[in-house]
């Protein structure tokens, strides 16, 4: 019970720094809070560490970078307990020698130890009591946001966190790690990738064993030749285009922590570390994004819409920003199009989408399935790692060598179902946009723009606490939408409500 | 770099100045009350004023700075005060005018009269001797539109480099680059500058003649 109030107020202060970051005016606020928060998150094993090590991503010079090289670590004498009560047997009976830890991961730590037979092995054991921590912080934390834009623009905030929470789940159990690195290095044919062999007569649920594997961190890797930074750089792409177009199951955990790098002159080798958080995308959606890509590259057409429902957007969302499909397309897949070596420092995706969708780039994420935000991690990862090398590679030839021409082929053949045609009815009128403006006392100002059949459907966009606000006003939503139906969207204020603690105000322009 | 479009300029005698500039530089002269002697040329107009001259100098770009200088100083009242010099990238002759002007002559070299084989602007290592003669084989594009060529020709090798599983770029993904991005009116001159840099030009093209 002490542990658990510990992690509650431990959370609570993690909460403040973060909304110190967030409100920072100047950078060395900023730096200054997240270096509060780094030093606090490190402090706490668990789903804040993971949390960290998300903020850091693929770069080593952050304040959070501290969370990916290490954390204290427990020390070996509460380990051994561990291992010897799920191994049922004394340790000198299964090792030869084992050390202290020198790094902490998020939710265990590795030990360094040598079988009888001499052989050098990675014993990662989990924190006994990180499995029942998890499901607490999912609500004391309250890692997912739960306002503003996010509830406005009506995003299934349940399917977010059940992808999150069934992520973390799955890396807690350490076997199911063992048989995805098992099936990932059976699977996967990169050369000079390195995947360490598991002992699977070693692992258990909360202990995983494989090689021991050596190698410098990304940051000391970038530091090497051009030829040797172009090779690695190649190895990543190629290892992620084949798990993602072929196998269908990704490394989603790409942090500076899960990869080595061992030099050799001709043959740089990759050492991908930590299997836990794999995603897992089936052959639907592969061949949707291919389909895509291809599309894109004008090797092949597709119906772009019918596409993206395919990879599991939101059909009905997704209709009302069709127009705009075509380009935005170009924008995600700008990679894969250009025929020349990709420059991924000068890739600001987010700046070009929101020039082109404005404040509508809300509504296109709210159409996106809970488990994008899984993928577009795992190709965030990927351009950071060449942005830190530095190196500049064209991407299309690098997928048609890690793809087979097989499966490239069935993309261009391969057809989207047709989506289901999106429920709003049409309805005529001059206006093209659906304002909500939102003030609530002592809070900023929320402004929201939709497009304007949108007012169609004030009923299921409007949070619920918002419907009470309609309906004590005296506003009938549904009689509301049969007015708009009749007389057309024509610039007008929809709904107005002004007291001392809010103020809503809908209206088409 | 700032351009100016207007000036003033003090000279001991602004009416022979104007008379210089019209009859030496071709200048159109206009005197106008209040203000005194205009003279320009359509890019540059100059308010001529009487007044103690400070060494005014007025620079003029020229395309051949040789016959340029040599016409102007046919003039009785010109003299070279440098000979034609070469500094940096441009070269230059400084002439001094009777009515006090130092008229400065300037030519910016261009790469080819600067001997310079500019490098590429390359993201992949490339085999020496390849990265050479293609530097060498680019002359064949006209200057304006050299340093889209080398943009082109450099990522287009690359990316065939890339494609056949290389992360170095040799002397058969440059040319291949070359054959793909040259126009027809230039394939003879591109045949021409492979074979003139020893490479055997028919592996990567037909011989245009």
């Amino acid at each position: 019970m002490l542990n658990i109030i510990q992690r509650c107020f431990r959370l609570c202060r993690i909460g403040w720094a973060t909304r110190s970051i967030r409100n920072a005016k100047s950078q060395a606020t900023q730096q200054a809070a997240q270096h509060a928060l780094s030093e606090l998150l490190a402090g706490s094993r668990g789903l804040p560490m993971k949390v960290g090590q998300f903020l850091a991503g693929m770069d080593d010079a952050t304040p959070y970078a501290k969370l990916t090289n290490s954390v204290e670590p427990w020390p070996l004498q509460d380990i051994r307990s561990i291992l010897e009560k799920s191994w049922q047997q004394p340790l000198q009976f299964m090792l030869k020698d084992i050390e202290e830890s020198c790094a902490a991961a998020s939710l265990g730590q590795v030990h360094r130890a040598f079988l009888n037979d001499k052989q050098c092995i990675a014993v990662k054991v989990q924190y006994p009591d990180i499995a029942t921590a998890i499901d607490a912080e999912m609500t004391l934390a309250g890692l997912m946001p739960a306002g503003g834009p996010v509830k406005t623009w009506a995003f299934d905030l349940d399917s977010y966190k059940k992808t999150l929470r069934d992520t973390l789940h799955d890396e807690l159990d350490y076997l199911h790690e063992m048989k995805q690195q098992l099936q990932f290095s059976s699977s996967m044919h990169v050369e000079s990738l390195h995947i360490p062999h598991v002992f699977p007569v070693l692992c258990r649920k909360n202990i995983l064993v494989q090689e021991w594997a050596e190698g410098v961190r990304l940051s000391e890797a970038a530091t090497w030749t051009l030829p040797a930074k172009l090779y690695i750089a190649r190895t990543l792409m190629q290892t992620m285009f084949q798990s993602l177009f072929e196998f269908g199951l990704v490394h989603g955990d790409p942090h500076p922590g899960n990869l080595l790098f061992q030099y050799h002159e001709s043959k740089p080798q990759t050492v991908l570390l930590d299997f836990g958080c794999m995603v897992s995308i089936d052959k639907t959606r592969r061949l949707a994004l291919l389909k895509l890509i291809l599309h894109c590259r004008g090797e092949c057409h597709t119906i772009l819409l019918d596409t993206f429902v395919e990879l599991g957007f939101h059909a009905e969302k997704l209709a009302l920003i069709e127009d705009k499909l075509p380009l935005l397309a170009q924008l995600l897949f700008q990679p894969f199009t250009e025929a020349r070596p990709f420059n991924p420092a000068t890739w600001d995706l987010s700046a070009s989408v929101a020039d082109l969708l404005g404040d509508q780039r809300w509504w296109f994420r709210s159409a996106a399935p809970a488990d994008l935000f899984l993928i577009i991690r795992i190709f965030q990862g990927l351009v950071t790692q060449l942005e830190a090398f530095d190196v500049q590679l064209p991407w299309w030839p690098i997928l048609t060598q890690a793809v087979p021409e097989h499966t490239i082929e069935e993309a261009k053949t391969w057809q989207p179902g047709n989506a289901p045609s999106h429920a709003l009815p049409d309805c005529k009128g001059s206006a093209e946009k659906l304002h909500i403006h939102i003030q609530l006392k002592d809070k900023e100002p929320i402004h929201i723009t939709l497009p304007a059949k949108q007012a169609l459907e004030l009923e299921s966009i409007m949070p619920e606490h918002i419907h009470q606000h309609i309906r004590d006003a005296d506003i009938d939503l549904k009689k509301l939408r049969s007015q708009l139906l009749q007389q057309g969207l024509e610039p007008q204020t929809l709904i107005d409500i002004k007291q001392a603690a809010f103020h809503y105000h809908l209206y088409l322009t | 770099m700032q351009f100016a479009v207007a000036t003033y300029l003090n000279t001991a005698d602004s009416k022979i100045t104007a008379k210089f500039l019209k009859d030496a530089l071709n200048f159109h002269i206009e005197y106008r009350s209040g203000y005194g002697w205009w003279v320009e040329n359509g890019s540059v107009t100059i308010i001529l004023q009487d007044g103690s001259a400070n060494n005014p100098s007025i620079e003029v770009q020229c395309t051949h700075i040789e016959k340029d200088s040599e016409l102007l100083l046919q003039r009785p009242d010109i003299q070279a005060v440098t000979p034609i010099e070469q500094h940096h990238n441009r070269i230059e002759q400084q002439l001094l005018c009777d009515c006090g002007i130092t008229l400065r002559l300037s030519k910016v070299l261009n790469e080819d009269e600067m001997g310079e084989l500019i490098s590429l602007p390359s993201s992949l290592p490339w085999d020496s001797k390849t990265d050479a003669c293609t530097r060498r084989i680019l002359r064949i594009a006209p200057l304006s539109f050299r340093e889209k060529a080398r943009e082109r020709v450099t990522q287009r090798a690359e990316y065939i480099a890339v494609e056949a599983g290389s992360l170095m770029v040799q002397e058969a993904h440059a040319m291949q680059a070359f054959v793909e991005i040259t126009l027809d009116f230039q394939y003879q001159a591109l045949f021409d500058a492979m074979q003139q840099e020893g490479i055997h030009a028919t592996t990567y093209m037909q011989d245009p003649s």
